[in-house]
């Protein structure tokens, strides 16, 4: 079985510091910020007032878009606020306040669950929809969306526990601390989508997730445990496939046209908490680490929680960080205020001193081509980038700038430091604008 | 500890990088080049190291000035100009006048590579195209020293010109002026015992360019380049094994094929050319197939030119050619799209579709 694909980087995985540690439910803060938007798609709509009580796994918003997932309180108290806050992405988004009164007054579990041995792909689809579950590793694709879209189509089930970004280990300890809830999970999914192939793909470098899923699901059946390379970015959708199955997802395309469906470990678990006991995904494992964090640590932490409050959690700053970032160090978003709240696909926090970012001035490019040989989607940054300085963007277009999945790989290997996944970016933003007129002057 | 927002860095990802820079590849290549160094002093005196001196020297000097008469900000820190510099006087017997080299390195510096917009936009490797310019001199570049006459026989500094060698000094022909001719280089030296003429071709115990004698010491440095990354193997790999195939195959004068071959490929620039020139990352394609086409035009080229061409050295202009060609080879050879099988901006399942 190939446990491999073609280009990426061997980068020090930096683990160290989180991946031994027990998760650590952290206390409820006193107020959580919780963003109308924290999945890929449509945003929900409130459908609470300020000034109201709501009750712990409350649903607070919801739209009746597909791609959409509905969202819960992660305490009981009173709505403060329905205001515009900064959102993890850098923009400000309209988020619903809620001030904690610690009861946890819990609200009632609206999908009836006795059903759950015969649950089809539709009743699956609904119940994780109405528990507000989304791709946990940094995808946060509503995962009704991805079930609908596999439902009679997938051969094989993918549980990606690569967890490839430096770092991270919220998926480790997941898949150390609750095994059985991950393999009930695949199992709950798999049933329900009448899939034979089931596989559990873990990067080589977690040898104690390795040996725990390992002594699980050699007693089970139904799920394998597959081991591949530790290199980045094996986590990611198309790669974790073509290391799996050996087959290679074709551009625009979804993973069920090759039959194949991923869903993420952490996802996998809390499929199984909210079929068996109807819990609504309300909190998260936050991974807090990084040379400025004082005691590094994986945190159990409602969704919501100010990130101010996990650093101070683990003993605050050793220094003055000279950059935040949430997410991991090759796809993440850096913070320039703590005030943002952790999200639904927030799987990390990272603080760095100076001396961890090795990025300095940007110098011309001496057409290495090492973007070329680490590029998994098998681009050409180098070229890319040239024709984007020219400011020919269709040409961009033609060298498949849009196949680029923006995990880093060629930015982060360039010996010039030039930022080139920034140029991509901003290439696919212009590309975007540019079918938009067309099809807006086509329409006249 | 109060944060103070403001002294918060924002970065788009990827937020760390590779500890490698241009400057650190730069310096590798240059370690790199000091083994073959080592063996050129060891062979042909403390003079090789004195024309290596001054041509660095005159790159990395010519590099500023050129930068600062333009009003750029000065470029030499990457150290491409010492690279340059080592590989120009290295590619040059140890016999040059000192003031070849400072031309040599003038015009590398300024004429093939400043002048094109520096470094990464040059489309032929500066020092190769400086090597051919002085070739415009033959006299000059074409007097062979004997290695291994001790550090005396050639003086150090000043004038080197044949008549101010005594005869016993100069080497009447290299391997390859002899091979031109068809004959194995230990025959026609009056050499009995092909092993240890064999040993001094491998060694580099043979007249030749300063950088190029010695073809063990090459492949140490080449192993080297490898291990850390700086090169890959297709280019070199390529152009000595098509060199190997083509001299196997078409041994010259009726010698036997493996000696023949063996004498080729470490014979004249050949290695040298191989591991230090051909895989200049500026004027060489960037695809592991382009690479190999490149790596194979290079060594085809290099056997023409020494079976049929006027030089007895092919290297020098099979890889210049080659340089010319080597942003087509880029355009053509461009990788499969992912998730397609052809090199088409079509998907897989539209394949089928279009077939059926």
């Amino acid at each position: 079985m190939p446990t491999n694909f073609k280009g990426g980087i061997y980068i020090d995985v930096r683990k160290s510091a989180t991946h031994k540690k027990p998760i650590e439910e952290m206390k409820p803060p006193r107020e959580v910020i919780i963003p109308i938007l924290m999945h890929k798609g449509v945003p929900c709509g409130p459908i609470v007032d300020v000034g109201e009580h709501v009750k712990l796994g409350q649903k607070i918003a919801e739209s009746t878009a597909a791609d959409s997932a509905p969202i819960h309180s992660s305490v009981s108290g009173t709505v403060t606020a329905i205001e515009p806050r900064l959102h993890i992405n850098g923009e400000k988004i309209l988020s619903i306040v809620i001030e904690n009164d610690f009861e946890d007054e819990t609200a009632e579990a609206q999908v009836s669950f006795d059903r759950f041995q015969s649950l089809g792909a539709d009743e699956l689809a609904i119940l994780v929809r109405d528990a507000g579950i989304v791709g946990l590793g940094g995808s946060a694709v509503p995962l009704s969306q991805k079930l609908l879209d596999a439902a009679g189509k997938v051969d094989t089930l993918i549980i990606n526990g690569a967890e490839c970004e430096p770092y991270i280990t919220s998926d480790n300890r997941i898949m150390v601390e609750y095994s059985e809830e991950l393999y009930d999970g695949a199992m709950i999914v798999a049933k329900a989508l009448g899939i034979k192939k089931s596989v559990v793909a873990v990067q080589s470098d977690k040898a104690h997730a390795i040996a725990e899923l390992r002594r699980v699901l050699s007693k089970k059946t139904g799920v394998s445990l597959c081991v591949v390379h530790t290199k980045y970015p094996q986590g990611a959708q198309r790669q974790i496939i073509t290391a799996v199955t050996g087959r290679e997802l074709p551009p625009e395309k979804t993973p069920s046209d090759i039959g194949v469906i991923t869903i993420n470990a952490s996802t996998a678990v809390a499929v199984s908490r909210a079929v068996r006991e109807g819990n609504p995904l309300t909190t998260r494992v936050v991974t807090v680490s990084g040379s400025a964090v004082a005691n590094p640590k994986n945190l159990l932490v409602r969704i919501g929680t100010p990130i101010s409050e996990l650093f101070d959690a683990c003993g605050g700053f050793l220094e003055h960080p000279d950059r935040i970032v949430a997410g991991g160090p090759m796809m993440g978003f850096s913070q320039y205020s703590l005030d943002t709240p952790v999200i639904k696909s927030t799987n990390a926090l990272l603080a760095f001193c100076r001396n961890e970012d090795k990025s300095s001035n940007e110098t011309t490019c001496i057409h290495c081509g090492k973007c070329v040989g680490v590029c998994p989607m098998n681009l050409m940054p180098l070229y890319i980038y040239r024709e984007y300085k020219a400011g020919k963007i269709s040409e961009c277009e033609k060298l498949n700038v849009t196949d680029c999945t923006e995990c880093g790989c060629c930015s982060y290997i360039c010996p010039a430091r030039i930022s080139l996944v920034s140029a991509f970016r901003a290439v696919k933003v212009r590309l975007e604008e540019k079918t938009g007129e067309e099809e807006e002057n086509a329409d006249r | 500890m109060q944060i103070d927002n403001r002294r918060l860095l924002m970065s788009f990802s990827p937020h760390i990088k590779t500890d490698e820079d241009t400057r650190s590849i730069m310096t590798d290549v240059i370690i790199a080049l000091l083994f073959p160094l080592i063996m050129a002093v060891y062979f042909f005196g403390w003079r090789a190291a004195f024309l290596t001196a001054v041509s660095v020297a005159a790159c990395v000097g010519f590099e500023r000035l050129y930068c600062f008469v333009s009003k750029k900000e000065s470029t030499i820190s990457d150290m491409s100009a010492v690279v340059t510099g080592m590989l120009l006087a290295m590619s040059l017997p140890v016999s040059v006048p000192v003031w070849t080299v400072v031309v040599g390195a003038f015009f590398a510096i300024v004429v093939v590579k400043m002048l094109y917009g520096g470094l990464g936009k040059n489309f032929l490797n500066p020092a190769l195209a400086a090597r051919a310019f002085l070739f415009s001199w033959p006299a000059l570049v074409s007097v062979w020293i004997k290695p291994n006459l001790g550090s005396s026989a050639i003086r150090i500094f000043g004038s080197v010109s044949r008549s101010a060698l005594s005869p016993d000094v100069i080497a009447s022909v290299t391997p390859l002026g002899k091979m031109k001719q068809g004959f194995l280089p230990s025959v026609a030296m009056g050499d009995a015992d092909v092993i240890s003429s064999l040993r001094d071709v491998v060694v580099g115990n043979v007249a030749g360019c300063i950088g190029e004698v010695s073809a063990v010491v090459i492949i140490a440095a080449a192993i080297y380049l490898l291990i850390r990354r700086v090169i890959t193997v297709h280019i070199p790999a390529a152009y000595i094994g098509t060199v190997a195939i083509l001299t196997f195959l078409f041994p010259l004068g009726g010698n036997s094929p493996l000696l023949w071959m063996v004498y080729s490929v470490c014979s004249g620039g050949l290695i040298f050319g191989a591991v230090f020139m051909a895989t200049d990352y500026t004027t060489s394609p960037v695809t592991p197939k382009g690479r190999i086409l490149y790596g194979v035009g290079c060594g085809v080229l290099t056997v023409f030119i020494r079976y049929f061409g006027a030089y007895n050295e092919g290297v020098m202009f099979a890889i210049l050619i080659m340089n010319c060609i080597s942003c087509f080879l880029d355009r053509i050879v461009r990788p499969r799209r992912f998730g397609t099988q052809k090199k088409s901006r079509k998907a897989v399942g539209e394949d089928e579709a279009s077939e059926n």
